[in-house]
């Protein structure tokens, strides 16, 4: 075997005594054999721990019920293909979130919102400007929408679904860096779309 | 603003997320604080990033759609995306023999489809992603398992049981090579997965009616 020539001997020795904790993924995998296995409770399992949180990702970052139980179909059905996939290197939360968010961010890349859409969000967000209290829950969901779809996925997991930076780096397959980086224009540009700015 | 080329105001803002989530070193938290405390308009933009934040933590969760559920059960069902497991349990030797009795006697349905002479698909290049995959590469490892056992016996079995066995085996081998070869080209329907399966089982059965009858 190789040795690590950055490794100090006493970082070996602190490594070797206290060796990083291997997250236990055993009901993870449990569970996805039995849906590889086609136990159909296993599925009902699989959708009513990660439905609500799907559908919700979807209906935000869509900002239409309608559209946001298609994609919430179309991700599991994603899912279902996809899922001897897994292989527990990862949580199984966060194995579906990356599907789930790749599978809604690639709709919205190829479908930017039409102009009708933008002209009619634009002037509920002057409006807003124009009320006192500006962060009520309509505006915000219309400035979510005119966000570019990679910084709205990034704002929605980590200021309303409460992931961490760590979380959302494994999830879009980039740096905890660039996750902060993006939650910060996110947030400047949201600032900009209520107060009646275009970023 | 200083007149150097640092901008105070550029800084603080490109850090004021990390501060508010807390993220910002040790270092910079009391050069982002100084600043806000002698700036106004950055303490005003600090104030309305943070009120933001607040306000998206607390946009109520939508409602999961009773019926959505459902809905997402049938189109799995109608894409067939559960992967049953098709495998039958192995049986017991009477269970066994009994079945291929009874395929012996009967014929195979199979004999009516049309032959064809092309050489059988290597198997280990069959890596198609289907849900029966995995039962086929299941059947797969019992068929060279069971086929082994048979191959070094059946030379040895009287001509009035060795010679039936030879025959169904080759129509079997003939029809599991087709629909392996259609799956390999891409060109598999429902029904060919289905027929496979059945085919590797009837197989199984006839080799196991052979071991049992070898045991006997």
């Amino acid at each position: 075997m190789h040795a690590i020539p950055a490794l100090s001997s006493s970082v070996s020795l602190v490594m070797e005594h206290f060796p990083r904790p291997v997250p236990d993924r055993s009901e993870d995998l449990n569970l996805v054999d039995r849906i590889v296995r086609g136990e159909e409770d296993a599925f009902g399992e699989l959708l009513e721990r990660y439905g609500p949180r799907i559908f919700n990702l979807a209906r935000r970052m869509s900002g239409n019920p309608a559209t946001a139980e298609d994609l919430t179909q179309e991700v599991f059905l994603l899912l279902l293909r996809k899922i001897r996939q897994y292989d527990g290197r990862a949580a199984l939360s966060t194995w579906i979130y990356r599907v789930a968010v790749n599978r809604i961010i690639s709709e919205f890349r190829r479908q930017p919102p039409t102009t009708e859409t933008a002209e009619g969000e634009m002037a509920a967000l002057r409006v807003a400007s124009a009320a006192p209290a500006l962060h009520r829950r309509l505006d915000l969901e219309a400035a979510i929408g005119r966000l570019p779809p990679g910084y709205r996925a990034v704002l929605l997991m980590h200021d309303v679904e409460g992931l961490r930076h760590q979380e959302i780096a494994e999830i879009l397959d980039i740096s905890v860096g660039t996750s902060k980086s993006q939650l910060h224009h996110a947030r400047m540009q949201m600032r900009d779309l209520l107060q009646g700015e275009t970023p | 603003m200083r007149s150097d080329d640092r901008n105070p105001c550029a800084e603080t803002e490109a850090r004021l997320s990390h501060w508010l989530d807390g993220d910002l070193p040790s270092a910079e938290v009391a050069a982002v604080q100084a600043h806000l405390a002698s700036c106004a308009p950055c303490a005003n933009l600090a104030a309305e990033l943070g009120a933001l934040r607040d306000a998206l933590a607390r946009l109520p969760a939508a409602e999961f759609p009773p019926a959505l559920a459902d809905r997402i059960r049938q189109r799995a069902e109608s894409e067939r995306l559960f992967r049953r497991d098709r495998r039958r349990r192995p049986g017991r030797p009477v269970w066994a023999a009994a079945a291929a009795l009874i395929l012996l006697a009967a014929g195979l349905t199979w004999r009516a489809l049309p032959p064809d002479a092309a050489p059988a698909p290597d198997r280990t290049q069959l890596t198609i992603d289907h849900p029966l995959a995995d039962a086929q590469q299941e059947y797969q490892y019992a068929l060279a398992f069971l086929e082994a056992q048979v191959s070094g016996l059946l030379p040895l079995a009287p001509a009035e049981l060795r010679q039936p066995i030879q025959s169904e085996m080759a129509q079997l081998d003939q029809l599991i090579a087709d629909r392996e070869r259609i799956i390999a080209g891409g060109r598999a329907t429902p029904q060919t997965w289905e027929t496979l399966m059945d085919v590797y089982q009837c197989k199984v059965e006839l080799l196991a009616l052979f071991l049992s009858a070898d045991e006997g």
